[in-house]
């Protein structure tokens, strides 16, 4: 029987070498085009270790109960963030929580490099399929900033609302997910990557499908009444605040913009 | 938290949000930790670069990430160089003035996660 080199060797009809490199392009590209496409290139041919390079190098163990997964095929975990972890399919829980010493030897492990890739084309050009509108808890609560940390605190806070929790780290990708998902609330960063967050409040306010949604801007950088009233005037945002964020800040936020019908605040919330 | 790199009026309202919740504190600072590093040595190449307003767009993020978990000396380094009010001109001279404050602002909120979790009183 040929080894798959050979195959494609015969059927691209080039000479060794060049289907050699043809080989490594092609495996390059499918690892960069997603896990689906890879899938086939493997199940279908056989993967090739001379070729796409020492696959134990894209396993890890999972943090729980210990099975070993592989970083280029496991699902993505379905916690709201804007950076979600790998889920095991053993125990089907991801990484999310675990804790420092694991979360530390993975990142630096060769199995991260292929999670960094999935994580930013995932950020970057893939939403995954959002639920259906209809579906989502509402209120639905839309948090777009570039920094993690803004999204671990409102995570926190905003919980006490109840509803759906939603993620984007820069404006192109707020913009899409407020399209897909129509939030109740949008809460901005002003400075953004790609779009900045009160530009994004402008089309979200123009938009017949989408200028219901109410939108709060926070800033570190364009402070004072000026870009206040600018904010409102020529950007229609439904409240200005200025950074740094609180949880008092994000609470009242949530308070005055949400539909009272719609907020459900938890007993035992935090205080 | 006493420590004088870290803001106590800012941690004491992250400990009222936490709730005695470690796993909150953990994902706080790791998440803050994380990305400091990785904003850094963007901080780093965009210096050795020349490349001003990506360099000053780094700092900024890492400004108002460092504000969010009080890390208010670190902070203040950050705004004097984008106020342009930093004593040196060039960017790796900038970029040399972070490094520090930034260790020990991310060593003092390291040290606040005890593994029992104790350090959350």
């Amino acid at each position: 029987m040929r080894s798959f080199f050979e195959q494609v060797s015969r059927r691209v009809r080039v000479p060794g070498l060049a289907a050699h490199l043809y080989l490594i392009a092609v495996v390059k590209f499918t690892r960069l085009a997603g896990m689906a496409s890879l899938s086939q290139f493997r199940s279908g041919q056989g993967a090739q270790q001379n070729m796409a390079g020492d696959l134990s190098n894209f396993k890890f163990v999972c943090a729980w109960c210990a099975s070993e997964n592989d970083s280029l095929t496991a699902d993505w975990c379905s916690c709201v963030s804007s950076s979600p972890s790998l889920t095991c399919s053993a125990c089907n829980r991801c990484f999310c929580k675990a804790d420092r010493a694991w979360r530390e030897n993975f990142l630096t492990s060769p199995a991260a490099a292929v999670y960094r890739r999935r994580s930013t084309k995932l950020t970057q050009s893939f939403a995954p399929a959002a639920p259906a509108v209809d579906d989502l808890p509402r209120p639905i609560i839309l948090v777009v900033d570039d920094d993690k940390v803004v999204h671990v605190i409102a995570k926190r806070v905003l919980a006490e609302f109840g509803g759906t929790l939603v993620h984007a780290s820069d404006g192109e990708a707020g913009l899409r997910l407020a399209q897909q998902v129509l939030p109740d609330l949008v809460i901005t960063d002003a400075f953004l990557p790609k779009l900045d967050g009160r530009e994004l409040s402008q089309r979200l306010k123009t938009s017949p499908t989408t200028k219901q949604c109410k939108v709060a801007v926070m800033t570190a950088l364009y402070k004072g009444s000026r870009y206040r009233s600018e904010a409102i005037r020529q950007f229609h945002v439904d409240a200005y605040v200025e950074k740094p964020l609180t949880a008092d800040v994000l609470r009242k936020i949530a308070t005055d913009l949400l539909p009272q019908a719609e907020v459900q605040v938890a007993a035992g919330g935090a205080s | 938290m006493n420590h004088a790199a870290i803001d106590a009026e800012v941690f004491a309202e992250l400990q009222e949000l936490a709730d005695g919740d470690a796993a909150f504190f953990e994902e706080l600072i790791g998440t803050f930790d994380a990305q400091a590093e990785i904003l850094l040595a963007k901080a780093r190449a965009a210096a050795k670069a020349g490349e001003t307003d990506d360099f000053l767009n780094i700092v900024h993020a890492l400004n108002g990430s460092s504000r969010n978990v009080g890390a208010m000396e670190f902070a203040r380094v950050c705004t004097a160089i984008e106020r342009g009010q930093a004593p040196v001109s060039s960017l790796t001279l900038m970029f040399d003035m972070l490094e520090e404050p930034l260790r020990v602002a991310r060593v003092a909120l390291r040290e606040y996660l005890q593994p029992t979790g104790k350090g959350l009183d």
